[in-house]
């Protein structure tokens, strides 16, 4: 396995789980310094993934409101 | 109207980032808006009303294709179907130009709609490569590589984002999307300097700017960390990043990006404008009259180093 294999695999299973540590291959990250900077790229893909499912399921959406549903599909 | 359009786009003319919503107004054609770029993935649908109003606008504008998720950066090999629908696209509207990004976003079969980042090594140096010579291979286009804006950075990068890039235009002829704000956003993120960033940056190989807004947050230390966030106006100090360069290497298409927060076309093309007035502050008018008279594309490197080859709208207008 390459090494940019085993960072990519890293990155891509802290990125769907927050429970998942940051990666060790980033910068600061075992001091606990890339917090808030990996956040960054957690929070563009889960807003990507509710936009999906919000285009996905639109009438549920207009009946719970757009906050209901943004904190439904988060969790 | 066309012809003169696909001619000048090489040189001295500024584009918008197209939205649906703008369809109106961007083809009543009363702005100083020259080009257009969309993002590929939104058009590989077959057909409907993107692809009418998509048509209707390169029937008037040249057009810059713009993709977001062909995942150059991958350790995985890039996806034949993806390449396949880029071509597709690629025949059917024949754009001015074509670029794609320094990044990764898919990985084991899951897309995150994101440009990831990537350690700057041998390894990924030959990964990148690869993949840009498979993608130029068969879109049969020149493409433009775009630096990303950066959030974390790898311990294990052994070179720098210039080095990196100078050497995937070396080994794949590749040219290079220069987006001005994601120099400012990373320099900012990971504490280097923007002028010097510049200043290393092989231009002679850019074929486009970028030019958008960011958004501001705080880091783990309470730094400033910049998002780029493409929902507001662009920041004084990368019009001051854009101009001198722009001193430094004369006229290249310039792109607006806004993909958030849209605003009306008006306040959009405005900022166009801008970006048009400032080029040709920062040419001064010695080297605006030959930009003007004489080929669009910029006078000091080949025209074959402005963007894509088979495409005629980087060929003088005689």
């Amino acid at each position: 396995m390459s090494s940019l294999m085993d960072a990519q695999a890293d990155f891509a299973a802290a990125l769907l789980s927050t429970a998942t540590p940051v990666p060790d291959s980033i910068r600061g990250a075992l001091r606990g310094r890339a917090e808030r900077r990996f956040a960054v790229y957690r929070n563009n893909v889960a807003a990507s993934l509710i936009e999906a499912l919000a285009d996905r399921f639109p009438v549920v959406r207009r009946l719970v409101g757009d906050e209901f549903f943004s904190a439904m599909a988060r969790d | 109207m066309w012809i003169e359009n696909v001619q000048r786009l090489g040189g001295a003319n500024v584009g918008v980032g197209f939205k649906p919503e703008h369809a109106e107004d961007a083809l009543a054609g009363s702005h100083g808006v020259n080009f257009f770029e969309v993002h590929a993935e939104n058009y590989m649908g077959e057909g409907g009303r993107p692809h009418r109003l998509l048509t209707e606008l390169r029937s008037r504008y040249p057009l810059s294709l713009h993709g977001v998720a062909l995942s150059i950066g991958a350790s995985a090999p890039l996806d034949r179907e993806h390449l396949a629908r880029l071509k597709r696209l690629i025949d059917r509207y024949e754009p001015a130009l074509f670029s794609e990004h320094l990044a990764w976003s898919t990985h084991d079969g899951v897309y995150f709609n994101d440009l990831l980042p990537l350690p700057y090594t041998a390894e990924t140096l030959a990964r990148v490569a690869d993949h840009i010579d498979e993608a130029q291979e068969k879109l049969g286009v020149r493409m433009l590589l775009e630096n990303p804006s950066t959030y974390v950075a790898f311990d294990g990068s052994a070179m720098s984002e210039v080095e990196f890039l100078r050497e995937i235009v070396n080994r794949t002829g590749c040219g290079l999307l220069l987006d001005v704000n994601n120099v400012y956003v990373s320099a900012v993120n990971h504490g280097f300097e923007p002028m010097a960033y510049l200043d290393a940056f092989p231009m002679e190989h850019v074929g486009e700017i970028h030019l958008a807004g960011f958004a501001e947050d705080r880091d783990d230390l309470d730094a400033r960390l910049l998002i780029d966030a493409h929902g507001t106006l662009v920041a004084d100090i990368v019009w001051q990043l854009y101009r001198r360069t722009i001193a430094r290497i004369g006229a290249l298409p310039t792109l607006v990006e806004w993909d958030n927060d849209v605003p009306p076309f008006a306040r959009l093309s405005a900022e166009a404008e801008r970006a048009k007035k400032e080029m040709m502050a920062a040419i001064g008018p010695r080297r605006l009259a030959a930009t003007e008279l004489d080929c669009p594309v910029r006078q000091d490197v080949p025209q074959s180093h402005a963007g894509m080859s088979h495409v005629e709208p980087h060929g003088c207008a005689s």
